[in-house]
This record gives structure tokens, sequence and C-alpha cells, in this order.
């Protein structure tokens, strides 16, 4: 680990140090397993990962293996760094010799920084020329599902929901190693493990045109297509009565429980919603005796729902009253993000006084109906009004609103409509009597660009080139003349970067390793994303743009991610 | 109207890898710990209701402490241990001592008027006759940073003791809300003198004792010189 001294030349030393409340503390020498779960993110942004937080209390439940983390370091600590291999908070070790690498893949933005850790690790970045004595490095989450893109650089993914069959694998590792077998008899025994792909398996051939011609299983054991790994009861499954409590602040604070998985809308460019199904609900009982272990062990002062889409939850009433009473005995707060706007909705709010604390965000993703009907997002014009009215009079008065432009089918009057909602919302809150308005509103509208994504009705589609999505954000900016509402909207080259690399094959991976070794990391970060970088890696390793976000795919074309079957199945 | 409390003062320690922790975030920890360990604690009244405690000195991210104060104040008539909350501190803290205090005992954050140093650097073992000279000199001028300007600064009046002991070098400095000296000030000053070049983060600070009078005379444990024993006044 690194020096006290250098530890003291940073801004936030708090991030490297470990010693949390609940750390798991294991001799090394007494396990078979050393884990690192690797977190390609900074401190605050992994630590508010409830997967993780499953995670280091599912591996760390099996008394062979001792899972440590390890996140991205910032520019600051990269800077003093020098020689010093990436270490684990719990023991200081460096990882090089763990056992296991595991990455959460959380967005296409966070590849850069997987490169930068095996590097930091000590560890050559290609597969192929890690050795026997090197960690086998996996990885998963949700950009897990089209893992062409880094397949050069891992040994194997998991795909799907990670308390699954995560146990199958280790006990297979544990037995390998016991009888001495090498990396690739263990790979070969994973290999039709649910939810597990092992690339170096498999070899994509090419027509002329760039597009894939075959894929070929080129190791017998390779099963022809990967299913992924599906937990069936999240009663039943592991859930950790513990959580990490950072000693430093980071972005979410708090309990989170999670109600149910997967999402019954179908938005149609809703990679979460297309590829979590079917949906699995959690019984109000457990998430109530969950919560309560949770709040006991950890000390929050908040807890906060979160699923896909909250007040679907089938028994959300009941069960919010019955949370109720846990959390006013105890002081604690109870947060609700991604709700509907709707009556239900505005009434939880209303009961968990979580209106005189913050913004009500939400989602109304396009600006005409026409356009909410072609992507399913099933919300009215009408519904959006009565819903602000409702959150008006319950009083509110900051707003949230999130769009997206370059949906399928998007014409200028779709943009146009974005300003006219927005407009119409501020007007709505003007109408309530004078004394009702305690402040002038803050609408917050928000403009992301449309990324197609794997899995969703919409991954044929082709993706607005830079130019145009910043066309687009003028014509929405200029039609917004109150100054109650600020228009923001998301940088239109990092929505080309995510595009590529979420519908990339493996050619894509020499894109990523070229970006990389010119300084692109921390992708996620508009301070620190560099286009001009990828610019230059696109051309040297011939990934285009236009092939990978900008084409329009024939329904017939073989997809990079064709082989892999995300949906509900049968055993 | 005034309520009552069950107040306490708790002297700990902040050591190792909680140097590495700010203000703040200790602040939060204890509001932690103490929710685990199921303290009766007092909440202050309104809409967002806290934790009533309070640090007599807050310590700058970077040095350790053996003697830290913290004030807290409980709900009347609910028998707790205070020493239970060593067990929901993370490594690095710990509780050392637990004192009741009175109502009508003055805040610590106003009492504190010195704290003593304990400073480590490589060349300390030469130090001696430069901090003879300073504590001989009538004005010691040092440019004291504010966030707007910087300006000259006479701190020879937040002095009240300094010398060389075998391991480390011993400053008793103003601390507290009306004067504050920050140690890293008059290390940089003595380096200087000495001429020295060691970068801060390879100056190691930990403070001992907090005072509450600004003496200039030895003290021994019994001589209510010391912070803990306001209780007295
Ligand atoms: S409601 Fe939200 S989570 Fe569900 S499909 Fe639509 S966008 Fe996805």
């Amino acid at each position: 680990m690194i020096s006290e001294s250098k530890l003291l030349q940073i801004s936030k030393p708090g991030r490297y140090i470990g010693n949390e409340i609940n750390i798991v503390q294991k001799n090394p020498s007494t396990v078979d397993i050393r884990f690192a779960y690797c977190f390609p993110d900074v401190y605050e942004i992994g630590m508010s990962n409830l997967g993780l937080q499953i995670m280091y209390f599912l591996l760390n439940q099996r008394e062979d293996t001792f899972c440590e983390r390890v996140f991205m370091p910032w520019t600051d600590m990269l800077e003093i760094m020098e020689d010093t291999p990436l270490w684990a908070l719990e023991t200081g070790d460096s990882i090089r010799n763990f056992s296991f690498l595991g990455f959460t893949l959380q967005h296409e933005l966070s590849f850069t920084n997987v490169l930068a850790m095996l590097n930091l690790a000590g560890l050559p970045l290609y597969s192929k020329q890690r050795t026997e004595d090197m960690p086998i490095v996996c990885a998963g989450g949700p950009c897990a599902c089209n893992p062409e893109p880094m397949a050069d650089f891992i040994d194997f993914f998991y795909i799907g929901d990670g308390e699954a069959t995560i146990n199958i694998i280790l006990d297979i590792y544990r037995e390998n190693k016991a009888n001495s077998g090498s990396k690739l008899e263990f790979l070969e025994k994973i290999a039709n493990v649910k939810g597990v792909y092992v690339p170096i398996f498999y070899e994509p051939n090419y027509h002329s045109d760039g597009t894939i011609s075959q894929f070929v299983q080129t190791n017998p054991v390779a099963p022809k297509t990967v299913q992924r790994a599906l937990v069936k009861s999240l009663d039943d499954t592991f859930f950790p009565t513990k959580m990490l409590v950072p000693l430093i602040d980071t972005a979410h604070n708090r309990v989170s429980l999670e109600l149910f998985r997967g999402c019954k809308r179908g938005c149609k460019f809703c990679q979460a919603g297309c590829i979590q199904r079917p949906i699995r609900n959690r019984k109000p009982e457990t998430l109530l005796s969950q919560a309560k272990a949770l709040l006991e062990s950890t000390g929050h002062e908040e807890i906060s729902l979160v699923s896909l889409s909250t007040s679907d939850y089938p028994y959300f009433v009941p069960f919010l009253d019955e949370l109720l009473k846990i959390t006013t005995e105890r002081k604690v707060n109870i947060s609700l993000p991604s709700l509907r706007l709707d009556a239900v909705s505005i009434d939880a709010l209303r009961k968990t006084q979580e209106i005189r604390r913050s913004s009500l965000t939400f989602a109304p993703e396009a600006g005409t109906q026409r356009l909410r009907d072609v992507v399913n997002k099933d919300i009215t014009t009408a519904d959006i009004s009565e819903g602000c009215r409702a959150a008006f009079a319950a009083g509110y008065d900051r707003i949230k609103l999130y769009f997206m432009s370059g949906l399928p089918t998007e014409t200028d009057e779709d943009l146009l409509g974005i300003a006219t909602l927005s407009q119409e919302i501020c007007d709505e809150y003007y109408l309530l009597p004078r004394e009702q308005r305690k402040r002038p509103l803050a609408l917050n509208v928000s403009c992301s660009c449309f990324v197609p994504k794997p899995f969703t009705p919409f991954q044929w589609e082709s993706q607005d080139t830079a130019e145009t999505f910043l066309q687009k954000q003028r014509l929405v900016k200029s039609n917004i003349k109150n100054k109650r509402i600020s228009y923001r909207y998301h940088d239109a080259y990092t929505a080309v970067v995510e595009g590529v690399l979420s519908r990339g094959d493996r050619r894509v991976s020499a894109a990523i390793e070229a970006a990389y070794k010119k300084g692109a990391m921390f992708d996620s970060w508009t301070e620190l994303f560099r286009y001009d970088l990828w610019e230059q890696a696109f051309a040297e390793t011939g990934v285009s743009p236009d092939f990978y976000a900008h084409r329009k795919r024939n329904a017939d074309e073989i997809l990079p991610w064709h082989f892999i079957k995300v949906g509900a199945y049968n055993e | 109207m005034n309520r009552e409390y069950d107040r306490r003062l708790i002297k700990f320690e902040k050591v190792d890898k909680m140097r590495f922790i700010g203000h703040l975030d200790l602040l939060r920890i204890f509001q932690g710990a103490i929710r685990r360990a199921n303290l009766p604690i007092a909440y202050s009244s309104g809409f967002n209701p806290h934790q009533k405690m309070a640090f007599a000195l807050p310590l700058p991210l970077g040095m350790q402490s053996t003697c830290e104060y913290l004030e807290l104040f409980f709900e009347k008539n609910i028998p707790f241990n205070l020493f239970d909350l060593n067990d929901f501190l993370p490594s690095g803290l710990r509780i050392l001592e637990c004192y009741e205090i009175s109502q009508k005992t003055p805040n610590p954050s106003g009492a504190v008027k010195a704290a003593e140093y304990n400073v480590i650097f490589d060349g300390m073992q030469n130090s001696a006759p430069y901090l003879q000279e300073i504590l001989d000199s009538s004005q010691i001028i040092v440019l004291k940073k504010t966030k707007k300007s910087t300006k000259e600064t006479d701190i020879r009046p937040d002095i009240f003791m300094l010398k060389y002991i075998e391991t480390s070098l011993y400053m008793r400095i103003s601390a507290g809300s009306s004067r504050n000296l920050n140690p890293m000030i008059l290390a940089n000053y003595i380096l200087a003198k000495m001429g020295l070049t060691i970068f801060e983060h390879e100056i190691s600070i930990t403070r001992g004792n907090l005072f509450t009078t600004a003496t200039t005379s030895e003290y021994s444990v019994d001589n209510s010189l010391l912070l803990w024993q306001i209780k007295d006044f």
C-alpha cells in the first residue's frame, strides 16, 4: 500500500485507507481464494453501489474466500503512486498475486479505467499475455451483456444476477486448484455454468462489409449460447444483513432496499428493463426484516427504496406504511428515487416528507405524445400535467425533467415539444394561488443523447452523430426562453464513444486499448473526457463510429451479442 | 425554554489511519456509532433533527491526537455505558475517559485557550537554539493566509512553551475560538530558521492536551489546567 506521507499529499486520503464500519478482515494465509472486487471508478461512487455491497458479503460468507475491494485511484493519487502496485483496501496487499480480479462494468465509459487498473496492478492487459501465476480476470455487471468490446482483456464474463452462480464457479476453482489444474482447465470447467462466457473459446469471422459472418466455438466444451444467470426468488437468495459504511462522505450514504428486480414497463430504449426479466418481487416481510437489520448494523439515517420503477411494487402502499413505523421510531428518512408521477407516488412522497427535502425528478423522455408512444413510454401529456399539479399542490417547487434527444423517428416537432412541455409545467405552477408559492419555481430540464443499446428493440437503430446532437440541442435551447427553466444537455461526443462501445464487437478492443494508452481515463467525468484521444484511437485502429454507432443494422445481421440469451428461460 | 440534558464529555484518541479523516466525516462517524450502539442521545428539534454534540476543537486532517474532546447531550435518566461506544468505532478512534459534566459548566469549545503538539521531522534534534531564539524574541512575524489575502501577523503572543524533548519538538500554543495558531505555521517558521526544506507531508504532528488557560507553566495532571477538569470550575 501507499506510504502515509504520500496520503498527506492528496485531496481525499480517506478513499485509500479502508477501515470502514463492517469491514471484513481475514487472515489471507488461511483462505484458498483471494478475490479482489474491482470497481473501475472512484471510491465514493463504488461504495454507493448496491451490487458491490451484496457481492462483498456474499463472497466473504465463504470460509475459503477473502474478498477485498479495489477502486480506481483518482488522478491526484495516480500522479504520486509511481511504482506502488494497486492494492486492496482490506489488507493493503498488492492484488498482483490474488486468485481473482472481478471487475464490475456499470457503464461503457469505465472500460478505459479497467485497463488502467490492470496496468496499475502490474498485469498485462490482454488475457493471452497473462500467465498461470497471475490472477484470473473476470467481469460482470450491466455492460457484461455485450462483452465483446472487452473480450480480449477478460478471462471470463459473468452475465446476469451476481448471486446466482458465483458460488458454483468458486467451488470449481477451489477443486481445480487442489488438483493443480491449469487456468485453461478451470475455464473449460466453468464454460457451461449459467452466466459464464469465456471469450477465448469463440472466434468471430467477418464479411467484407465488416459485419459478422460467423461466430464459431473453438473449444468443444463451449456452449453455443450463453444464458444469463438468474436468481429466481429474491426472498431465498443471499442478502447481507450488514453494509459497509464508508468513513468519508459518498454519493449515497444510506441503506438500499431492493424491492424488486425487473420492470413491467417495457420502454423500448431501456436496456435495464429489457434485460432484467422476469420481474421478481421481494416479499414485504423480507424487506422489513432487511430494513431493520441494515439500519441497526449501519446506523444510517436514510433508507432508499431502489428498483427500476419503485411505485410499481405490487405491495407499495401497505409496505410503505409498515416501513414508516420502523423509520419514524428511528428518525430515519426514506428516499424514493425512480417514481412515476402519479397519485400513489405523490401520496407516498407526502407520507415520507420527502417533499420538504428534495426536488422531484421524473422522466417524460420525449417532448410529444407521438414519440412517447413510439418508444412505449406509457405516460401521457395529461398524466404529466396532472402529476405536476399534484406535486405543486403538495409543496414541490424544484422539479427535474429528463428527456432524450435522438430517439428513433424524432422530428423537430418532438424537440420543440420539450420546450413546450417545460413551459406548460412552468405555467401550471403559476396557476397556484400566490400564497401557496413560497419560492419561484426551479425547473431543471436535462436532455441526454440517445444511445441504442443491445437487447432493446432499438438495438438495430442508427445513433445520431455528434453534429446532429449539437444541432438538436441548439434547437431546444433556443426555444426555451423562460428564466425559471434551466436547460442542460449531455455531451454529444461522449455519446459517440458510448455508442461505439455499447454495440461494439471484438475489434473495438484495439480502440479501447489505444485510447487508454493515449491517456483516456475517467471518460464519464466530463472534465476528464478527451474526445481528441478517442478520435485518434478510432482512426488508428480502424474502428469507425460510422460503422458502430451511426449505422442502421439489418434485421438479419449477426449482432456481436447474438449468442447471449438474457430473457426469462425454462430450466 | 432550555431543556436539561445528561451532559457528558468524552476524551478520545484519533490515531493511525484515522488521521486521514477530516472533521466533518469524524462527526458523521460518531453519529453513526451512537446510532448503532443505541445510546439515548438527545436530538435537536426542528424538521431535520440532528444529534446534539460538539467537539472541543476540530483537528486538522493529517494530524493525530491522543486527547480529543467531544461533548455529548443525552436524554436524562436513561442508564447507559458510554464506553460501549468503543465497540462501534473504527480502529484508530478510542474513548479513553468519560466525564459527567454539570448543566452550568461552560461549553468546552469556548473554554479551550491552548493546545500542546508534538512535532516530528528530520533534523529536529538540532532545533534547541532556534527555539530559544524564538522564545527570546518579542515579535515573530509570519505570513498568514486567509481566503482572500495574505497578511503579516505576530504569533509571538500565541507561543507559550517551545522545547525539544528527546523524541519530538514540543509546542504549547494558542488554540480555540478566540486565538488559534496552526502548529504547521510555527513548524514552518522553525524550519525556515533552521535552513531546512521539508515538505508539510513529511512533518508529523500529534496533538496532546487542551488547556483552559494560556499558561506557560509546567503542569501536572491535577493542577486544573487541563480541559477535562472544567467540570470543577
Ligand atoms: S419505466 Fe424506467 S426502468 Fe422501466 S422500462 Fe421504462 S425506463 Fe426502463
